[in-house]
């Protein structure tokens, strides 16, 4: 496993606009976020729902380490871990999407997870994802709020601190991101 | 839109929700200022605004969170691909999703890989890999997978497969250890695949254990023939033809596994046949080794190491490997294309006569009697009449002489069908008698010594093992893993490699683990600091710890009835004593056995021990009696009598460990604690014996109830010589010289010439020499042959000094700055470290033999040695103005103690001149160096297995940290004498759990 000072040093990297430390730090954050998860929902089937950002925030002070912790490679690796799990929803999704395309009447559709992915269903994930890159390009900081927010389950206030800037501003941003990507989707 | 537009289409937007819907219209007309379709835009994100339902307001995390959790973002059963219906998924991996899938048309199962999206946009590429693949499944090879089809569904491609039951080597890998035969049963196979599929002009490129099925009925067949075409990103400067190998992944979720590609794959150049040559000889290495032939912290690294590094030496890391095999697998290994194997049929070939040949002798083997029980009980007791040598000298003419006539029996046979069942009772009959000529000879020998054959295979590669035992069984593995400051205690069964942990991690250090003689129990130490420690009991399939025992200092050893146990305690009774003590079992009736007054002492450090005889009458224990000098001595249970059973010392002794047929003692010893080696110490004789010889260090010992296995721990280091400008951590280069190994890098390895080149030690010849190269690793140069290390280049730019073990013991030695004239200045056992005065007129250095280790210094020119301190001294160094000496040394009574003061003396009259205090450091000692301005010491500081250098003012102050690195121990340092450059030996220790077996 890389050692502590190694993923910060992924984490500056990152930072300093490196997507090959990027590429390098998904696969420790998957595995991290995997094993957490898998505990927690061990131990707390019933109940508690998992918190999210409770979550993330302890794989990055086991992976970091509570020495190393910084607040701005927190908030990187809120970022990323908000971009791993866009990456997985819409993999899925686009798996799912591929499978139905070539459906058959033998086809008997477990209900699993993925059958619940987004709690609207009305949501296509795949056009979601698509014009979530369509706002980026017009908007980066946009795209990155609907990210930390919808995929990363952050709250506006740690949205905000996640970006450095105000709550007022995130909110704001918020409500015409997702007016603007909810007219997109219709 | 333009990101202008929006910005003002959003501003608006959010201005227009500050009013009431019924003032919005005005708000917008004049915002909007006659811009309708800025008024439209704005009116329509509003309406979105104001729709029902709560949109992406819920977060998608929480399921994607229970969906890693559950391992779910896999299909499920019953999803359909076209005409496949998912049965199960089989694995992920860098190339995409496996599933076991029923092909509905066709009613038969396939495997189905659905690739990842990002190695499917490109058409072209696609089309080359789809035509690859066919071709080679167009071959119906035997050891070639055949694909059924490859399709496309919306996005998503995919590829149907014949599917083989079994499992990939990786995973075989995984659980358990092949034979020889195996080994050479599956690179046959591959061999056999690749080449028709070479014949076809087809690359596999990929070949590695995650490709190479394993069918239960011992077929192999190579899988994804084609496949890395679609990871590879064609180089617009360079043809096609020259890939290069995208080392990740595209999803980014599996780091792609790089140690299987040749040279030229990692630098992207064109690739041929060899290349898959290579390949396949990184995984025969792999299979026999158990270990890659090139590892590397990243992906980065491994391909740095493909391309510059030699594997450790086959016959290194797999003694049992015979000299062919070794001999195959380099030369499928090696860098140059045009040294390796040309075609992989001369491979094939060479892989068969082999596996025919140890065949062959197994078969032989079997027909050996070989129960050496039998030997030993038939009780006649005769000297021995022929020599180990001649008897295998007389078992190999057997072998050949049967081969011989098998041989030519079978070209009968094929002339002579008729008389194939008389030819073959011939045969057999051949064979009988050879093996009775064997079987003779045999019986005629001693039994074979404990541990004179041995097999050492690796039980772990983490790197952090740092202790380790084996179940009087040898059926459980207990092991330490040191994270950092937290160490944890874990159980392996050894046929499942099942690991378990049994004691959580905990900020404290766990030694001296040993079973209960009915390996019900396991007993063990924990230190929560050096000082003393705690006896714990647990009940070793899981249990609670119960405290047994306070202050004691190493493991314990049982009597043969289990009832009672021996131990070591240091400062006891009195402080400067260590006392040998036994107790019951749960603690009670201690009793004090020996006692040994300072400067003697039982070696009360943490990976030694006494062992408690078989008969029960005896405990024999290590005795360090004076600092470098160390005896395996025994004492009567009875009246304490005792007698030294070694008949040489050793520098350095450690855990003892009683044979159980009393015939000697295993011992870890060598030439101070870098060297230890296993050791067999024969009773009543005190001869002593190797058991290993190689670079590697060893600590414990773990031995199973019938003496064969031994477990134990192997230490290593990754050391390599770094330059950083203006020692700039940021900016640091890592040399391509070769690794120096940890104990060997243990010293100032490290020195530059006045004219800015850099003298270091590197093992890149096979031994530890000294070289020479430019500061960028340029102009590299052997200058020692015969083994050199410690080197100091003198003021003058003149000398090397350096120490070396090529006569008797390790001395100081001189050389010219070329390499050349190497004469001996000291003629010491132990004389280390040494350093030059600036007008290069003396070396200093110390001497840690004898009773009265001490730093003395001579001249350039040798004769007699003049000694400076009358204590240890660890290491020393001279002013830059020639006044002043600084030397490290522990302030403690313990020979084994790091060095923990500094003191600075006048050179001339030895008068002192200030004293500092630092941390010791564990794990690498501390070394010092001055400044260049000769104002401030530097020294190294080691935390948590990161080093740095620090700055002492002479003047006194707090010192001050001036390297940066983030990681890697650091033995070694040196400023060039402009002060521009700073060159470091730095690296990582490596320490892992390895099983010796008795091949007796």
């Amino acid at each position: 496993m890389q050692s502590p000072e190694g993923i910060t040093q992924l984490l500056i990297d990152w930072g300093k606009g490196d997507q090959a430390a990027l590429e390098k730090l998904m696969p420790l954050v998957y595995s991290e976020l995997r094993r957490l998860a898998t505990n927690y929902l061990r131990r707390e089937r019933t109940g508690h729902t998992l918190q999210a950002t409770a979550l993330v925030n302890e794989a990055y002070l086991k992976l970091v380490g509570q020495k190393n912790a910084k607040w701005q490679n927190r908030a990187q690796f809120f970022a990323i871990s908000a971009q791993l799990m866009r990456r997985i929803l819409v993999d899925h999704a686009r798996r799912r999407q591929a499978s139905k395309r070539g459906g058959s009447e033998l086809r008997r559709l477990s209900i699993t997870a993925a059958e619940e992915l987004v709690k609207d269903p009305a949501i296509d994930l795949l056009a979601l994802n698509e014009a979530l890159d369509e706002l980026a390009k017009m908007d980066p900081q946009q795209s990155r709020i609907v990210e930390l927010k919808f995929f990363g389950g952050l709250s506006i206030e740690e949205t905000a601190e996640v970006l450095g800037i105000g709550h007022a501003t995130v909110e704001r941003e918020w409500k015409s991101a997702r007016a603007w990507l909810r007219r997109q989707l219709e | 839109m333009t990101p202008e537009r929006w910005q003002q289409v959003k501003e608006i937007f959010d201005s227009a929700l500050r009013y009431q819907p019924e003032q919005r219209g005005a708000f917008l007309s004049e915002a909007c200022s006659g811009d309708e379709d800025l008024r439209s835009e704005v009116e329509s994100l509003i309406t979105s605004h104001e729709k029902e339902g709560s949109f992406i307001d819920e977060p998608a995390y929480y399921v994607a969170a229970e969906m890693i959790a559950n391992g779910k973002t896999e299909l499920q059963s019953g999803y359909s691909i076209g005409s496949y219906e998912v049965i199960s998924f089989i694995s992920r991996g860098g190339m995409g999703e496996v599933y076991l899938a029923q092909d509905k048309r066709l009613n038969r199962k396939v495997a189905l890989k659905l690739l990842p999206d990002a190695y499917t946009k490109d058409n072209d590429r696609l089309r080359r890999f789809e035509q690859e693949a066919r071709a080679a499944s167009a071959l119906n090879h035997p050891n070639i997978i055949t694909i059924y089809e490859i399709f496309q569904i919306g996005s998503t491609h995919a590829i149907a497969t014949e599917f083989v039951e079994g499992e990939t080597l990786r995973q075989r890998l995984a659980h358990s250890r092949l034979t020889l035969i195996e080994a050479l049963n599956i690179a046959i196979q591959i061999a056999d695949a690749l080449a028709a599929a070479h014949k076809a002009g087809i690359i596999h490129r990929d070949i590695k254990p995650e490709n190479v099925m394993l069918r239960p009925d011992g077929y192999v067949k190579v899988l994804d023939f084609g496949l890395a075409k679609l990871s590879e990103h064609a180089s617009p400067a360079v043809s096609t033809e020259a890939p290069t190998m995208e080392v990740r992944t595209g999803s980014g979720f599996v780091l792609g596994t790089a140690g299987y590609m040749s040279p030229e794959q990692a630098r992207g150049l064109a690739v041929d046949n060899r290349s898959d040559i290579f390949s396949l000889g990184a995984v025969l290495y792999e299979i026999v080794a158990r270990r890659k032939p090139f590892e590397g912290e990243t992906p980065t690294d491994t391909l740095a190491a493909i391309l510059k590094t030699e594997p450790p030496p086959l016959s290194h890391v797999a003694p049992d490997a015979p000299p062919e095999l070794v001999r195959i697998v380099t030369k499928s290994l090696r860098k140059d294309r045009e040294e390796r194997y040309q075609v992989v049929k001369d491979l094939w070939l060479d892989l068969k006569a082999l596996k025919q040949e140890m065949e062959f002798q197994a078969k032989l083997d079997r027909s050996v009697p070989t129960d050496n029980g039998d030997e030993r009980t038939d009780g006649f007791g005769r000297a021995p009449t022929t020599t180990r040598a001649e008897k295998a000298q007389h078992s190999t003419q057997a072998r050949s002489a049967v081969h011989s006539i098998t041989e030519s029996l079978t070209i009968e046979m094929k002339r002579h069908k008729f008389g194939f069942a008389v030819v073959l009772a011939a045969v057999l009959a051949v064979i009988a008698l050879a093996g009775f000529g064997i079987y003779k000879y045999v019986n005629r020998q001693w039994p074979v010594p404990a541990f004179q054959n041995i097999k050492l295979s690796r039980l772990t590669n983490s790197g952090d093992t740092i202790d380790a035992t084996i179940s009087p069984d040898g059926k459980y593995i207990v092991y330490v893993l040191s994270d950092r400051t937290l160490q944890s205690l874990w159980i392996r069964q050894v046929s499942t490699a099942n690991d378990k942990q049994i004691v959580p991690p905990a900020p404290v250090g766990y030694f001296g683990m040993t079973f209960s003689p009915d390996g019900n129990d396991l007993y063990y130490v924990v230190k929560a600091n050096l000082d003393t420690g705690t006896l714990y009991r647990i009940p070793f399939l899981g249990g609670v710890p119960v405290k047994v025992l306070e202050k004691i200092d190493g493991p314990v050893s049982f009597s043969p009835d289990g009832k009672r146990f021996v131990l070591v305690r240091g400062n006891y009774p009195n402080a400067g004593e260590s006392a040998l003590v036994v107790a019951n079992v749960d603690g009670t009736k201690e009793q004090i056995l020996a006692i040994r007054k300072r400067p003697e002492l039982f070696s009360p450090i943490f990976f030694t021990g006494p062992s408690w005889s078989p008969d029960g009458k005896l405990v024999a224990a290590t005795v360090a009696t004076s600092a470098k000098s160390a005896q395996v001595v025994l004492f009567s249970v009875e009246d304490g009598k005792e007698q030294v059973l070694t008949r040489e010392p050793w520098t350095f002794a450690a855990r003892v460990h009683w044979l159980p047929d009393m015939s000697g003692l295993l011992v870890v010893a060598g030439e101070g604690v870098g060297f230890a080696q296993h050791w067999v110490l024969s009773y009543p004789g005190g001869e002593r014996r190797r058991v290993t010889n190689d670079l590697s260090t060893y600590r414990a010992i773990g031995l199973t109830a019938d003496g064969r296995k031994l477990a134990t721990v192997q230490l290593d280091g990754l050391m390599n010589v770094w330059v950083a400008p203006d020692a700039d951590a940021a900016r640091a280069v890592r040399l391509p010289t070769g690794n120096v190994g940890f104990y060997g890098a243990a010293g100032n390895n490290v020195s530059w010439t006045p004219k800015n080149q850099l003298v270091f030690v590197s093992n890149e010849s096979g031994m530890a020499d000294i070289w020479i190269a430019d500061p960028d690793g340029k102009n590299r140069k052997q200058l020692s042959t015969n083994g050199g290390v410690t080197p100091v280049v003198s003021f003058d730019g003149r000398y090397i000094v350096f120490n070396s073990a090529r006569s008797d013991g390790r001395s100081i030695w001189r050389m010219n700055i070329d390499g050349s004239n190497p004469i001996q200045l000291t003629k010491g056992t132990a004389d280390l470290s040494p350093a030059m005065s600036p007008d290069s007129k003396w070396v200093i250095y110390t001497a840690n033999d004898g009773a009265e280790p001490a730093l003395w210094k001579v001249s350039i020119n040798g004769g007699e040695p003049v000694r400076i301190t009358d204590h240890v001294v660890t290491s020393a160094v001279v002013s830059p103005d020639g006044k002043l000496l600084a030397y490290t040394y522990p302030d403690s009574l313990d020979p084994y103690a790091p060095p923990n003061r500094i003191t600075v003396v006048s050179f001339d009259s030895n008068t002192l001149v200030t004293n500092f205090e630092f941390t010791p450091s564990g794990t690498v000692p501390t070394l010092i160096q001055w400044s260049n301005d000769g104002k401030s010491l530097l020294y190294s500081v080691n935390q948590y297995s990161v080093s740095n250098v620090w700055a002492q003012p002479l003047a006194g102050g707090p010192p001050k940290q001036i390297t940066d690195f983030k990681d890697g121990l650091m033995t070694g340092f040196a400023w060039s004498r402009d002060g521009k450059q700073f060159a470091a030996i730095r690296g990582s220790l490596l320490r892992d759990a390895v099983l010796i077996t008795d091949m007796r």
